[in-house]
């Protein structure tokens, strides 16, 4: 306790670079002696606080492989990101880093006329999230009797210029982030699982529509509900049931075969835990049910992640989602350079081309 | 000192079209009081082939301030040409004469509307081919290529210039 209160008074009394004080309160949580500690670390040199070098530039491409934009754009990104518990996404995280660049580049790219930039025209919601998503698939023209895939939200996503990315951010609990003001964008996480993606990007379009509820955590719930309810529509519950008792008869291989039955029925499109919290919210099961189903499922599929499976649907249900670039955000990158407007290498940095060699993927 | 800053594109322009002599010829002439610059991060492998004293500078070699500002006015231009700039905007502050020189219009561009240019145009022996390339660059808004190609007619011609070239440019300095 103590020594917290010292260090707390010890930064208070320095002091620091506006530009610095923003990103270590972003991603060392005020801590100076944190980010100097890494600064020296990963550069090699001491860091001067108060009047510093654009050697944090270096910092942030050894670290993220991203450009200078990063610093550039953080103090707006910092207003507006919302993600799940994105207080404590803040703590040296990619995501912070990733949105600053995505959000400063399409402003570029905006500004150039090559680049429409949008937010989500659906936007007035009741307080049933169930019926909030059944409005969006009505709204949108969506599919009522089949899985609402990754590939179909992403597309009518981009089609109001609302870009989706997904870059490896530095830990598995952060899946997902959103801008969800003008320019929109969501940005997933490229290790999270390829059958997630239609959740993950279903939850980040429920904060854009919650995002004025004010409670996080109320947010958050409807933000999952409006999710499950969105990629898997009412008419498809009773053949998930149907699977569930027919898994319920082998009862020693009861999860397996869930998985299994729930991945080929459905093309690994979704995780066999959002097929139970589906029938969770059509109260199919109680709550201890579903939480003990979940926490199977899960231990189940961890386990084959770490395996080297040869078995087709498996394969794919541990498939990760890799990094995304936007099609129509390539294209004008691509155009900006065909014009002379920006170099080769200043395209490469736009095109996040060194994030795999940055230190955060060793 | 003369601080003469040479993005990578001069390079990777150099290179492909098999001027490498020339390359070799155009770093090694310069006076003592000139300094050849370069960005680390990218002509590092390049130099190692061809050998030459750069002086090779990073954004921890620049202020934040300074590269800030450069950047937020010239979006469009990455991070290396950024710190070169920055560098050379430096060193005029310091009192010190420096040039950009690079094979990217936007770059060029950038440097000279913020009035980094050759300091001494009136004495085109001032580095020896280094002086009139970085002249022409700077001045005529020539990439360093093309620079060279007027050089070489030149060298070749009796130090004439090409037909087609306009010299008051040169002795209006």
């Amino acid at each position: 306790m103590f020594f917290y209160v010292g260090s707390a008074m010890e930064n208070l009394r320095r002091e620091i670079h506006p530009i610095l004080k923003t990103f270590v309160d972003i991603f060392y949580n005020g801590e100076v002696g944190k980010f100097e500690k890494e600064y020296k670390k990963v550069i090699g040199k001491e860091v001067n606080v108060r009047n510093p070098s654009a050697g944090i530039v270096v910092f942030v491409r050894k670290k993220w492989g991203l450009s200078s934009d990063t610093l550039l754009e953080l103090e707006s990104i910092a207003k507006r990101l919302r993600n799940k518990r994105f207080k404590q996404l803040k703590r040296n995280s990619s995501a912070y880093a990733y949105a600053s660049s995505v959000l400063r580049f399409l402003k570029i790219l905006e500004n150039e006329d090559l680049l429409r930039v949008s937010e989500l025209d659906f936007r007035t919601h009741s307080c049933d999230p169930v019926q909030d998503a059944k409005r969006f698939i009505e709204f949108y023209g969506l599919n009522k009797q089949d899985i609402n895939t990754f590939s179909t939200l992403r597309s009518i996503l981009e089609s109001r210029d609302i870009y989706v990315f997904a870059f490896p951010l530095d830990s598995n609990h952060h899946e997902g982030v959103v801008n969800p003001e003008s320019p929109a964008f969501v940005i997933l996480n490229a290790n999270a699982l390829r059958p997630r993606a239609s959740f993950l990007l279903a939850h980040e379009i429920g904060h854009i529509i919650y995002r004025d509820l004010g409670k996080e955590s109320l947010e958050e719930r409807f933000s999952n509900k409006f999710a499950t309810n969105l990629i898997i529509p009412d008419p498809l519950v009773d053949a998930i049931y149907s699977i569930f008792k027919q898994s319920l008869r082998n009862h020693s291989n009861r999860y397996f075969l869930f998985s299994k039955l729930i991945c080929l029925e459905f093309s690994c499109e979704i995780l066999p835990e959002t097929a139970i919290m589906k029938l969770f919210y059509h109260e199919k099961l109680s709550y201890p049910e579903m939480k003990n189903w979940e926490k199977n499922l899960i231990k189940l599929r961890k386990k084959y992640q770490s395996a080297n499976v040869k078995v087709g649907w498996l394969r794919k249900m541990v498939e990760k989602i890799g990094i995304i670039t936007p099609d129509k955000y390539r294209k004008a990158i691509e155009l900006v350079h065909e014009q002379g407007k920006i170099s080769e290498k200043r395209k490469k940095e736009m095109l996040f081309e060194r994030v795999k060699h940055a230190l955060c993927m060793h | 000192m003369l601080y003469v800053c040479i993005d990578s594109t001069v390079f990777k322009n150099f290179l492909p079209l098999g001027y490498i002599k020339e390359l070799e010829k155009f770093l090694e002439c310069l006076p003592e009081n000139c300094q050849k610059v370069g960005y680390k991060e990218e002509i590092e492998e390049i130099l190692i082939e061809l050998g030459g004293s750069f002086l090779l500078i990073t954004e921890e070699d620049v202020s934040w301030e300074t590269f800030e500002s450069l950047k937020n006015k010239y979006p469009g231009i990455d991070d290396g040409e950024t710190c070169l700039l920055s560098f050379a905007l430096e060193k005029k502050d310091e009192g010190a004469n420096a040039c950009f020189m690079s094979d990217d219009k936007k770059a060029r561009g950038a440097g000279r509307e913020e009035g980094i240019l050759f300091c001494c145009v009136k004495n085109l022996k001032v580095g020896g081919t280094l002086g009139i390339l970085s002249f022409l660059v700077n001045q005529q808004d020539l990439s360093a290529r093309d620079a060279l190609l007027i050089h070489r007619h030149m060298r070749d011609n009796n130090n004439h210039l090409p037909e087609d070239y306009n010299p008051t440019k040169i002795e209006s300095c």
